[in-house]
C-alpha cells in the first residue's frame, strides 16, 4: 500500500488513506491486537506454572501492561506514522522555556520510574543501617547499629554519624535507601498515570463526545449517568472496597479512576455541542463523511484546547490522590508510594530501639519523596499547558 | 391535508413529464421540511418543486428565512435532524430517486456527485488541518487513490480555483489564508470529486466585492464545463450575472420561476416585484418581527401584498399560472389565473406613498409594512 520511494509528505497522506479506506485493519488496531495477544500469551505462560519466567508480577502489573499496549497502539504508533506532525508538536511543545522545563522534569521522572525499578533490585531489610543521613549531612549515631560514615562527637554524650556514599540520599527507619524509595514511588506514580491515560481518559472522552454529538436520548442517558456518578464519593467507595478486598493499588485506581471521569466527560460534551455546529462539520457532512469519522477527525482534534489541560489535571489529581491515600496508610505494604514514605518521615514509627525523634531530625525521609511528588505534579501541569498550545496550529510557536 | 401542490407539480413541469431527450439532473417535487422546536413547528420548506438541467445555473432567491438554505440542505439530507424533519416530497437525481435513500447511500452521493459550498468561509475549513489535508480528505472519502495522485489532484484543484503558488500553499493552515482565499479553498474542496451538481449557499455574501467578482467568474467557468449549479443568494447582481433560471422563494414556497431575463424584465409575483424594487439598496420593508407572522397556507405573501384578495387564502399555495402565456415563466399568484387581470399586480405601485389603499379588507394590520 505504501510507496516507499515517495517523500515523507506523501507517506503522511498515505497514512490517512490507510486509516480511512481500509476500515477495520488500521495500524493502531493491528498494534493493539498484537499487543493484547502477546500480553495474553505471557500471562498464560506465567500462570500455567509449567514455565516460570521468574517474574514476580501482580495483577496490577498485567493491567498496567495492558494500559501500555493501549497507549503504544493509539498514541505512539500514530505518532511514529506521522513523524512530521510529531516533530512539529514536539518542537512547539519545548519552544517556551517554562514548558520545556516541565517536559524535561516529566521525562526524567518517567525515565526514573521505568528504568529505576529494572536496574535497582529490591534491597534487603537492613535495620542496622536505618536512618542514615544523606551524604554530606549527619544524623544521630545511636539510631543505627552500624554507622557507615565518620562518627564524631557532639555536645554532651550525643555522637553524630556522617552520611556515606553507600546511601547517598540516606535511609529510612527500615534501612531502605531513600534513592530506592523515590524510584519506587516514581514507578507507582507512572502506574497511576498509565492507568488513567489508557483507561479513564478514553472512557471520559468517548462518553462526552458520544453524548454531545449524538444528542437526544443517548445524551440524556449518559449525562444523567455521569451526574449520578459524580455524586458518589470515591473515597467512600474505596473504603467499602477496602473492607471486602485486600487493599491494593488496583482497587484504588479502579475506585478513584472510574469515579473521577465525570467532570471531563461533561466538559467534552459541552465542547462537542459547540463544535458540532461548526461550519467545517457541516462541510464534512456535505462531503459524505460518516458521523464516527467526523467525531474522530473533526470534533476531537478541535476540543484539545479544553480536553488536554483537563486530562493533565486529572492525571495530577490521581497521582496526588494515590499519594494521599498512601499517606493515610491505606496502601499495599510492599508498594513504596511517595505518600507512604512522606508519612514515615513525618511521623517516624518508634519501633525497635524505642527511640523517638523529631521529623526535622530525619528530614530526608519526607523531603525527597515530597520534592519528587511536587515536581511530578508541577511538570504534569506544565506539560498539559504546553501540549494544549502545541496542538493548536493557530497559536504561533 | 389537501394540498394543491401535486397539481402544481404537474402543472409546472409539463415539459418534464413529457418524454424528453435528456432527463433533468435534479428534479424536486413537493419537498417539505419542517423544523420542530419546543414552542412551534415551522414549515420551513412547504411544497417546493423545481428542476435543474445539466449544465444549468438555477438561482434560488428570496429574503432570509424564506427557506432557501433548508431547501438546499434537504436535497442531500445534511439538514440537522432533529430539529428539522423532512416530511415529504420526492427528489430525483440523475433519474434516481434519492429522497428515500439510506443514509449511507446519501453519503455516497454527497461530495462525489452533489457538493455544497457554504456562506461562511472562515468556519468552512477545519482549523487544525492544512488545506492539503482537507482536500485529501474530500478526495479520499469517495475514492481509493494513491497518495501521489491525491497530492497532484489537490494542487490542481487549488490552481483551478485560482490560488496562486498552490504547490507551496497546500501545506498552509486555513488561518494563513484570507477570507476570499478560504472561500476558494472551500470551493476546491467541494470540487474535489468533480460533482455533477454544486449547491452554493450564498457563497459570495461573506466576501468583499472584488472577491465576489472573481468567484462569479469561477462559477461561470465551472458551469461552462458542464456542471450544474444551484445557487442560493439574495444578491440580485449575482443572479443577473450567473443565472439561467431563477426561483423566487417566500415563506417556504416558490412563488415565481422563470428565465432570468424574463424575471428581471417582467417580474410577475407581487413579492418578486417588491424584491426587485428593494434592490436599489434601500429596503422599504421592515424586519420580519415587525410584520407579524407569515401565513402557513394559501399565498404566503398575502398579509403583505398590496393586492391581496380573498382568493389568496385557502389550503395550498395558488397554482402556477403562465405569465404572458409563456410556459417557462410561471408564478403562483391568483391574478395570473385565466380570466383575471394580471395588470392589477403589474401596475406600478407607488411604493413611496404611505397611504395607498388596499383593494381588500381581509389583510391584517400587521401586514401594513410600508411607510
Amino acid at each position: 500500500m505504501r510507496d516507499t520511494d515517495d517523500t515523507r509528505r506523501f507517506e503522511r497522506v498515505d497514512w490517512d488513506e490507510i486509516e480511512r479506506s481500509s476500515g477495520v485493519a488500521t495500524p493502531p488496531r493491528i498494534a493493539f491486537v498484537l499487543g493484547v495477544v502477546t500480553l495474553a500469551g505471557l500471562y498464560a505462560l506465567e500462570t500455567s506454572r509449567t514455565v516460570s519466567l521468574g517474574w514476580q508480577l501482580e495483577r496490577i502489573d498485567w493491567v498496567i501492561g495492558l494500559g501500555l499496549v493501549v497507549l503504544t497502539s493509539f498514541l505512539v504508533v500514530p505518532a511514529v506514522r506521522r513523524p512530521d506532525i510529531t516533530r512539529r508538536v514536539l518542537t512547539r511543545l519545548v519552544s517556551r522555556p517554562i514548558h520545556a522545563v516541565g517536559v524535561g522534569v516529566f521525562a526524567v521522572i518517567s525515565l526514573v520510574g521505568i528504568v529505576g525499578p529494572v536496574v535497582l533490585s529490591a534491597p534487603d531489610l537492613a535495620f542496622e543501617h536505618r536512618l542514615h543521613s544523606p551524604y554530606g549531612f549527619t544524623s544521630e549515631a545511636g539510631w543505627h547499629a552500624e554507622c557507615l560514615g565518620e562518627i564524631h562527637e557532639g555536645e554532651g554524650i550525643t555522637r553524630y554519624c556522617d552520611g556515606s556514599l553507600t546511601y547517598p540520599l540516606g535511609t529510612n527507619h527500615r534501612g531502605h535507601p531513600m534513592g530506592y524509595l523515590v524510584v519506587e514511588g516514581a514507578r507507582i506514580a507512572l502506574y497511576v498515570l498509565v492507568f488513567t491515560a489508557a483507561f479513564i481518559v478514553p472512557l471520559a472522552a468517548i462518553v462526552g463526545v458520544v453524548a454531545g454529538f449524538r444528542g437526544g436520548r443517548i445524551d440524556d442517558l449518559l449525562t444523567s449517568y455521569v451526574d449520578v456518578q459524580l455524586c458518589i464519593p470515591a473515597i467512600v467507595a474505596f473504603f467499602i472496597g477496602y473492607m471486602y478486598w485486600n487493599v491494593s493499588l488496583l482497587l484504588l485506581l479502579v475506585m478513584f479512576g472510574l469515579l473521577s471521569w465525570g467532570g471531563i466527560a461533561r466538559l467534552v460534551r459541552s465542547e462537542t455541542l459547540q463544535r458540532r455546529e461548526d461550519g467545517h462539520v457541516l462541510v464534512a457532512r456535505s462531503l459524505g463523511a460518516s458521523p464516527v469519522y467526523i467525531a474522530k477527525r473533526h470534533i476531537v482534534p478541535n476540543i484539545t484546547n479544553t480536553l488536554v489541560p483537563a486530562v493533565f489535571h486529572l492525571l495530577a489529581l490521581l497521582v496526588l490522590v494515590e499519594a494521599g491515600v498512601a499517606f493515610l496508610g491505606f496502601h499495599h505494604i510492599e508498594l513504596y508510594s511517595w505518600g507512604s514514605t512522606i508519612q514515615e518521615g513525618l511521623d517516624p514509627p518508634v519501633t525497635g530501639v524505642g527511640l523517638s525523634m523529631n521529623p526535622h531530625e530525619i528530614w530526608w525521609v519526607s523531603t525527597f519523596p515530597a520534592i519528587a511528588l511536587t515536581a511530578t505534579l508541577a511538570s504534569l501541569k506544565l506539560v498539559g499547558d504546553g501540549l494544549r498550545d502545541a496542538l493548536d496550529p493557530r497559536q504561533n510557536p | 391535508m389537501t394540498m394543491s401542490t401535486d397539481d402544481t407539480a404537474t402543472d409546472s413541469s409539463n415539459a418534464a413529464t413529457e418524454p424528453m431527450e435528456t432527463e433533468p439532473l435534479l428534479r424536486v417535487q413537493n419537498l417539505r421540511t419542517m423544523i420542530r422546536t419546543e414552542r412551534e413547528t415551522i414549515r420551513a420548506v412547504d411544497g417546493v418543486d423545481f428542476q435543474v438541467e445539466r449544465g444549468e445555473t438555477v438561482c434560488l432567491v428570496g429574503e432570509s428565512g424564506s427557506g432557501k438554505s433548508i431547501t438546499c440542505e434537504t436535497l442531500t439530507g445534511i439538514v440537522p435532524q432533529p430539529p428539522a424533519e423532512i416530511v415529504g416530497g420526492t427528489i430525483e437525481f440523475d433519474g434516481e430517486p434519492i429522497h428515500d435513500a439510506t443514509e449511507s447511500e446519501r453519503r455516497a452521493i454527497r461530495g462525489s456527485r452533489i457538493a455544497h459550498v457554504f456562506q461562511n468561509p472562515q468556519s468552512a475549513l477545519d482549523p487544525v488541518y492544512t488545506v492539503g489535508d482537507q482536500l485529501a480528505e474530500a478526495i479520499e472519502i469517495h475514492e481509493d487513490v494513491t497518495d501521489t495522485e491525491v497530492r497532484t489532484r489537490s494542487v490542481d484543484l487549488l490552481q483551478r480555483v485560482g490560488i496562486p503558488n498552490a504547490p507551496s500553499r497546500i501545506d498552509d493552515y486555513p488561518h494563513e489564508f484570507s477570507g476570499g482565499m478560504q472561500q476558494r479553498v472551500a470551493l476546491a474542496i467541494a470540487l474535489a470529486c468533480d460533482p455533477d451538481l454544486l449547491i452554493a449557499d450564498e457563497p459570495t455574501t461573506a466576501v468583499d466585492v472584488t472577491v465576489q467578482a472573481r468567484l462569479i467568474e469561477l462559477f461561470r467557468e465551472l458551469t461552462d464545463g458542464g456542471m450544474s449549479l444551484l445557487l442560493v443568494t439574495h444578491d440580485l447582481r449575482v443572479v443577473a450575472s450567473l443565472a439561467d433560471r431563477v426561483l423566487v422563494m417566500f415563506g417556504g414556497t416558490i412563488v415565481e420561476r422563470g428565465p432570468v431575463e424574463r424575471l428581471f424584465d417582467r417580474p410577475a409575483h407581487p413579492y418578486t416585484r417588491e424584491l426587485m424594487d428593494s434592490h436599489d439598496g434601500v429596503s422599504r420593508r421592515d424586519e420580519r418581527s415587525a410584520r407579524g407572522s407569515i401565513p402557513a397556507d394559501g399565498c404566503r405573501f398575502r398579509e403583505e401584498c398590496p393586492h391581496a384578495i380573498d382568493d389568496c387564502g385557502g389550503d395550498g399555495q395558488p397554482d402556477f399560472y403562465p405569465v404572458d402565456g409563456r410556459d417557462e415563466h410561471r408564478t403562483s399568484c391568483v391574478f395570473y389565473a385565466p380570466g383575471r387581470d394580471a395588470g392589477t399586480v403589474v401596475e406600478p405601485v407607488e411604493s413611496t406613498t404611505s397611504d395607498h389603499t388596499r383593494p381588500v379588507d381581509g389583510a391584517a394590520p400587521g401586514g401594513e409594512s410600508r411607510d
